[in-house]
C-alpha cells in the first residue's frame, strides 16, 4: 500500500435513562460511536491510486445498550461497517447485532447466556476480548457458569462458539477453570497472598481430510501460581497443548508448550520488573484454517513496550505465531523534586 | 506491495456528553494489587464524592491526567474528602507492571485491575482516559472522555459543587 492522507471524524455519545417511578423497572444505558474517515489521495506518493479506497469515505459505527435490574443484566451491541476503515480487517462488512447476552448474578452464582468475554489466568489457554480500534473481537456465543464454591475457591465452566465477523465458527470451544485465593479463603485482605489456578480448554472441529487423520478434539491445559508479598510479586504459568495440525503451523503433528512468568519489586520511587516467556507451537484457534487474528482462543502475552503514539504504534511488535522466547527487565525510578536531576 | 502506510491525521474531533445520569457502578469484580477480588458496586467513600478513572500504563494522556491530579491530591482530599480510584485496563501483558509503575510515579490512589476489561465494557467506556464522578450515594453524576491540561480543575469545581449539594447538569 502507498501513502495516503485521511480525514477522521469521531463522534462519541453517552446516554442513560433511569425510571424514578415507584416501581423499579430497572435501568437502561448505552452509548454510540461513529468513526468516519474521508480519504484524500496524494498523487506524488501514490501515482497509481493503489492505496486509495474506491469508497472515498469509510465509516464504522457502534451502539451499546445495557439493561440492568437487580440480579439481571442484559445487553447488546449493534455494529455498522460501511465499509470498515482502512487498515482494519475487511471481513467486518455490513451491519448487525453480533453481541447480545443475558446475565444473572446472585451471591456466588454468575450465569451468562449469549455472548461473553472471559479469560483464564494470563490468557495462555483462553482469552476472548474486544479491541475495537484494532478490529479484534473473538467473543464466545454460548453458555458460561461461574460459581464460587466457597470464599476463595472459584470455578468457571463454559461452552460455545467464537465470533468470526458476523458469523460464528464451525469449531466448538469448551473449557473449565478452577482458582484458589488464599486471602479470600481465610477471609482477610493481607498484603501477602497466594493464588493458584488450573484450567483446561478443548476444541472440537470435524475433520473430513482424505489424507491426514487430523485430530478433531484438541486440548490445552495450564497451571499457574501468583505469590504476592508486600513489595514482591511473582507470577508463573505453564501451559500444554495437544497436537494441533493447522494452517499456521503447516499441519505438523506436534504438541505445544508455553511458559509465561514475571516478577516485580516496588518500593518508594523504585519499580523493577523482570519477565520471561517461551512459546512453542502454541497458537490456538477454533478452526484449523483461519488467518490473521481470526478465531483466536488463546492470547500469548508479548513482552514489549506498548506505545501510545501513532508512529511507534504502527510498527508494533507482534508475537511470532509458531514460537519464540524472550526476556525483559525494566527499572523505573522517580527522582524526588528538588534533587539534582528531579527538577522543581 | 509496500505495506507501509503513513497516516496523517488532519482532524480528530471527539465529542462527548452525558444525559440524565442516574447510574450506579455495576456488580463486576475487580482485583486489587494483592490479588484480592472486590465487587465494584461496593466501592465507597463514606458518603463523600469519589472519582473513578480508567487508565493503562501505556496510555500517556491517562498518566498525564493522574499526575496532574496527584500534584493537588493531598489538598483535594483535605478540602473535599474526595477519593480517586484508578482502574487499570492493562491486560496480562502489562498488568504485572502496574504496581512498579504506580510506585515509581509516586501515586497515592486506590488502584484496581480490570484485566479483561469487564467493568470498562459494563460502563460503556470506549477509549481511555475516561473519568467518572460518583456522588456520596454511589450515583454516577458526571463522566468525561479524554484529557486536556486543565480538565482536572473543572473536575474539582464539580466536586465542590457536589459538596455544596448542588445538582450537576452537564
Amino acid at each position: 500500500m502507498k501513502k495516503l492522507l485521511f480525514l477522521a471524524f469521531t463522534f462519541v455519545s453517552v446516554f442513560s435513562f433511569a425510571q424514578e417511578a415507584e416501581k423499579d423497572y430497572g435501568q437502561i444505558h448505552g452509548n454510540f460511536q461513529t468513526n468516519a474517515q474521508y480519504y484524500l489521495r496524494d498523487t506524488i506518493i501514490d501515482p497509481n491510486g493503489t492505496a486509495f479506497p474506491d469508497e472515498r469515505l469509510l465509516a464504522a459505527g457502534f451502539l451499546n445498550l445495557t439493561y440492568s435490574k437487580g440480579d439481571f443484566m442484559a445487553g447488546l451491541r449493534y455494529e455498522n461497517y460501511q465499509n470498515n476503515l482502512i487498515g482494519l480487517p475487511e471481513g467486518f462488512k455490513g451491519e448487525g447485532i453480533p453481541y447480545r447476552f443475558i446475565r444473572y448474578k446472585h451471591e456466588g452464582l454468575d450465569l451468562t447466556v449469549g455472548n461473553y468475554y472471559e479469560q483464564f489466568g494470563s490468557g495462555l489457554i483462553f482469552r476472548t476480548y474486544e479491541e475495537r480500534g484494532l478490529g479484534l473481537d473473538n467473543a464466545m456465543d454460548g453458555l458460561r457458569l461461574i460459581y464460587e464454591i466457597r470464599p476463595g475457591i472459584k470455578a468457571k465452566a463454559l461452552v460455545g462458539r467464537q465470533r468470526i465477523y458476523f458469523e460464528t465458527s464451525d469449531g466448538i470451544v469448551r473449557g473449565g477453570d478452577l482458582e484458589f485465593n488464599l486471602n479470600e479463603f481465610n477471609g482477610n485482605s493481607s498484603r501477602t497472598n497466594l493464588i493458584v489456578g488450573a484450567g483446561a480448554v478443548s476444541r472440537f472441529e470435524e475433520s473430513t481430510d482424505p489424507i491426514y487423520n487430523l485430530p478433531e478434539n484438541v486440548a490445552a491445559a495450564s497451571l499457574r501460581a501468583n505469590f504476592i508479598s508486600g513489595n514482591f510479586n511473582i507470577f508463573g504459568e505453564y501451559a500444554y497443548k495437544s497436537q494441533d495440525p493447522n494452517s499456521s503451523n503447516r499441519f505438523i503433528f506436534k504438541p505445544g508448550h508455553a511458559i509465561y512468568a514475571n516478577g516485580s519489586y516496588s518500593k518508594g520511587n523504585l519499580g523493577i520488573i523482570f519477565g520471561y516467556k517461551y512459546y512453542d507451537n502454541f497458537l490456538f484457534r477454533s478452526e484449523r484454517v483461519a488467518n490473521f487474528t481470526e478465531l483466536l482462543i488463546n492470547y500469548q502475552p508479548p513482552l514489549a513496550e506498548l506505545h501510545t503514539y501513532a508512529l511507534p504504534a504502527l510498527y508494533s511488535y507482534n508475537v511470532q505465531a509458531n514460537g519464540e522466547t524472550g526476556m525483559q527487565a525494566e527499572i523505573a525510578y522517580k527522582f524526588d523534586k528538588g534533587t539534582l536531576v528531579g527538577g522543581k | 506491495m509496500n505495506t507501509k502506510l503513513l497516516k496523517t491525521l488532519l482532524l480528530l474531533l471527539s465529542l462527548s456528553f452525558s444525559a440524565i445520569a442516574q447510574d450506579k457502578i455495576p456488580n463486576i469484580q475487580l482485583k486489587d494489587l494483592s490479588g484480592n477480588m472486590i465487587d465494584a458496586n461496593l466501592l465507597e467513600n463514606d458518603g463523600k464524592p469519589m472519582i473513578i478513572s480508567f487508565w493503562a500504563t501505556w496510555c500517556k494522556p491517562c498518566v498525564l491526567e493522574l499526575n496532574a491530579i496527584n500534584d493537588q491530591y493531598v489538598d483535594w482530599q483535605e478540602e473535599s474528602g474526595v477519593k480517586l480510584i484508578a482502574v487499570s485496563v492493562d491486560d496480562s501483558r502489562n498488568s504485572a507492571r502496574v504496581k512498579p509503575f504506580i510506585t515509581s510515579q509516586g501515586w497515592d490512589y486506590e488502584v484496581y485491575l480490570d484485566e479483561n476489561q469487564e467493568l470498562k465494557r459494563a460502563l460503556n467506556v470506549n477509549n481511555i482516559p475516561h473519568t467518572f464522578l460518583v456522588d456520596g450515594s454511589g450515583e454516577i453524576v458526571w463522566q468525561h472522555n479524554g484529557y486536556m491540561t486543565g480538565d482536572e480543575d473543572h473536575l474539582y469545581e464539580l466536586i465542590e459543587k457536589l459538596n455544596r449539594g448542588e445538582e450537576i447538569s452537564e
